[in-house]
């Protein structure tokens, strides 16, 4: 989902859910994974959600440092944890290099934030 | 002189003893199986080769036929060395394929397993079971990456089939994974289909087949453990004694004791010459061979029918006024043709008197002349004048026919064949309407179907003896093929067996109800890939090694040494032996196997039916017999003399005839 409001962050941050968090405007790669995930076609699973954070002032300085550092847009946080249990580049990690969607990808780094 | 001719027929009768016979292998299929011999007390003998090599298993003879105790087992060890190696096996794509399949396998597992777990974690996730469902999700965790590394290894991302994998799992998620595995499944599978025919079709395989065959029977297959499916058969405990005789041997003894008796009685009614010699063999034969005895008797009859004045004379008529009237009716024939009509009844009824004997030359004649009568006989049907012109047409080749058909016959007949080929060469050159009706009323004519009446019934007897004369050698056994050289059946119960699965069996002789003289027929098919079937014949002879009694009547010559009227010439009796005889195998060696082999002598005790001085009485003692008892002399004890000159001791020489008329193929040969 478009992350409008921090509430939605926060929710997510404190419920048994594993999170991936996809940093860019919509026209980006992470814009375009978040649009490949939205039908919800793919194989998600309940305790699994996702966010597309357009406006980084929505987080924190901590969370922008430690998830996306300078060069990531995307990452994924253990479903009890919440510690980063991927991070990386949509471009290279989330889509295939024609642009469509890496959903095996997708799905291998959710069940990794599920471990955790 | 007297001393040669004893010495002669030895000769004679031990070339006829039964000796193995070999081959030099010829085939890949020779080479394959190595046979040998297991005796009923365990001891093995050589067979494919002239040493027992059981480890190497060289065969260096095919046996053709090799000589086998009745009580022992034989030996089939396969070498598949023997023939060519495989056609190249498409092993290698074979091993890929499997492998590609079983991990198709393991990826169809995996997601089931997957899906498994997913739901138990969806249900515990939803059912707020929050432990459960915390180690339900961790477990679907694991197995999915699990998987999902498995999936990329076989379809990597960034390829066409990667990509589409991909694609399908987002419209349905892993599931949509399933159609792309089950069609590559599908499509190993049918190549794994291919390939095994293939397979199938490039390995070599053996058949291997048995019969047991006789002189009177046709083969029997016999069981070859692992090569068919045929039952085991049951275990026969034989007597090598020969005094445990099973229902059947006793039914056959009794046959041949009665037949020895009948045969001893004639033979002394034409010795004390109350019969002529002719009808002596006559009733001998009713008693050796009934069925050629009955043979014999329709022949004479059919003889005496053939020859009977009256009906030559019937015949001779017939043709004569035929031939008159053919003579009349056709005005064109020159006098000297109508002459030469007129001279053939005569020639042709001293035909029928001379060749009665030479049943083949009659039947020769009478069968033209059969043809001749059936176009006669369709041209009088054929009312139609187009249809009798073709049949006078057809004369004109037919009159060459007769002429082709009759020059191996004696002269006279081709003189006649020639008359009548001018005969019915001038009726078809000819052709008038008048010649035409004239040749119409004459077939209508009396005389011509009386005479076709005639020429019918004798046709049909000639006929017959052609058939007697057919029916008698096939009892004498003439013109059969030895058992040796008949082609045996095939075994619908045999199957093909693949080189890897090829093992050593044997034949165990106690399972099979064979009998002395048997052959035991073993037939190997060798089918390689590429090349014709090959197949390898190999014959065993079935008989007695070793020691072996039997029972054995015989008509003798016997004598007493003394009688007070002092009539002590030879007379026929019949005897009963217990014959023990002892045959060597082929590689024992010295002096008694020498000279037992080429005398075949047998040592027993006898039983004879006496009747000296009017006085019928029994005799007990001992024979000595040679060559397989065709030749016995003995003496013993009259039990019914009180004294000396009653005859007390015997002396006698005899024959097991009946053996002996049976091995030159009169009567039944068992």
């Amino acid at each position: 989902m478009l992350l409008e409001k921090r509430s939605d962050l926060d929710d997510a941050l404190s419920s048994k859910v594993s999170v991936c968090v996809l940093l860019g405007a919509e026209d980006t790669k992470a814009g375009a994974v978040h649009g490949f995930l939205e039908p919800k076609t793919w194989g998600n699973l309940p305790w699994q959600t996702w966010f597309l954070v357009t406006d980084l002032l929505l987080l924190t300085e901590e969370e922008r440092e430690e998830w996306f550092g300078a060069d990531r847009d995307y990452v994924f946080l253990g479903r009890n944890s919440k510690v980063v249990t991927g991070s990386g580049l949509c471009e290279k990690d989330l889509l295939l290099k024609s642009g469509a969607c890496y959903f095996g990808n997708v799905q291998r780094k959710f069940a990794q934030a599920d471990l955790q | 002189m007297r001393a040669a001719l004893p010495a002669a027929l030895a000769l004679a009768l031990a070339a006829c003893a039964p000796k193995p016979v070999y081959l030099r292998p010829s085939s890949a299929a020779d080479g394959m199986v190595y046979y040998h011999e297991q005796d009923r007390l365990g001891d093995k003998h050589a067979i494919s080769s002239e040493e027992l090599d059981e480890s190497g298993r060289e065969p260096t003879r095919v046996p053709a036929p090799a000589l086998i105790d009745i009580d022992s087992t034989l030996h089939l060890g396969i070498r598949p060395g023997g023939a060519a190696p495989d056609g190249e096996a498409p092993a290698a794509g074979g091993d890929e394929l499997v492998a590609q399949k079983q991990a198709l396998t393991d990826l169809m597992l995996k997601l089931d397993q997957l899906q498994g777990l997913t739901q138990k974690a969806v249900e515990a996730y939803l059912a707020k079971e929050e432990v459960l469902a915390d180690l339900r999700i961790k477990e679907q965790a694991k197995k999915r990456i699990e998987f999902l590394d498995a999936l990329e290894q076989r379809y990597p991302v960034n390829t066409e089939t990667g990509d589409a994998v991909q694609a399908e799992i987002g419209v349905r998620g892993l599931e949509g994974v399933r159609p792309f595995l089950q069609v590559e499944l599908d499509t190993i599978e049918a190549r794994d289909d291919e390939l095994r025919a293939l397979a199938e079709s490039r390995s070599s395989t053996l058949r291997i087949e048995a019969f047991l065959a006789r002189d009177d029977a046709n083969p029997v297959a016999v069981h070859v453990p692992g090569y068919d499916s045929l039952p085991e058969g049951k275990l026969v405990t034989r007597d090598r004694v020969g005094l445990d005789l099973s229902e059947d041997e006793r039914a056959e003894l009794v046959k041949q004791v009665e037949a020895t008796s009948a045969l001893a009685k004639t033979l002394e009614t034409v010795r004390t010459k109350e019969k002529s010699i002719f009808e002596g063999v006559k009733e001998a034969l009713d008693n050796v061979s009934p069925e050629l005895a009955a043979k014999v008797r329709e022949g004479e009859q059919l003889a005496l029918s053939l020859t009977d004045e009256a009906r030559l004379e019937r015949v001779k008529s017939g043709f004569k006024s035929a031939a008159e009237r053919a003579a009349d009716d056709a005005d064109a024939l020159s006098e000297s043709i109508r002459a030469q009509i007129r001279a053939l009844p005569d020639a042709l009824i001293a035909s029928l008197k001379e060749d009665v004997g030479g049943v083949e030359a009659v039947l020769l004649l009478v069968a033209e002349g059969k043809a001749l009568q059936d176009r006669w006989e369709r041209l009088v049907e054929s009312q139609d004048m187009s249809a009798t012109l073709d049949l006078i047409l057809a004369t004109r080749t037919f009159a060459g026919d007769v002429s082709k058909a009759f020059e191996s016959v004696p002269k006279w007949i081709r003189d006649a064949a020639k008359h009548t080929g001018e005969f019915l060469e001038l009726e078809a050159a000819g052709i008038s309407d008048e010649v035409v009706t004239a040749f119409e009323n004459y077939l209508k004519s009396d005389e011509v179907t009386d005479l076709t009446k005639e020429v019918h019934l004798y046709y049909a007897d000639v006929k017959r003896a052609a058939k007697l004369v057919k029916e008698t050698l096939a009892v004498l056994d003439v013109g059969k093929l030895p058992v040796e050289g008949r082609v045996a059946p095939t075994v619908p119960e045999a199957f093909d067996v693949a080189f890897d699965e090829l093992k050593d069996t044997s034949i165990d002789l106690g399972r099979v109800p064979s009998a002395d003289g048997d052959i035991l027929l073993v037939r190997t098919t060798l089918k390689q890939p590429g090349l014709d079937p090959q197949q390898s014949n190999a014959e065993f002879k079935i008989t007695h090694y070793g020691w072996h009694a039997r029972i054995s009547p015989s008509v003798v010559l016997v004598r007493p040494d003394e009688v007070a009227s002092g009539d002590d010439e030879y007379r026929f009796a019949p005897a009963l032996g217990w014959m023990h005889h002892y045959r060597p195998r082929p590689e024992d060696s010295g002096f008694f196997a020498d000279a037992l082999r080429p005398l075949q002598p047998a040592l027993g005790i006898h039983a004879i039916f006496l009747n000296f001085e009017n006085e019928t009485g029994i005799g007990l003692g001992g024979t000595l017999s040679f060559w397989n008892d065709r030749l016995q002399a003995g003496a013993g004890y009259n039990l019914s003399a009180s004294s000396s000159d009653e005859g007390q001791v015997y002396y006698f020489i005899g024959s097991d005839l009946i053996g002996l008329l049976q091995t030159v193929g009169i009567g039944d040969n068992r």
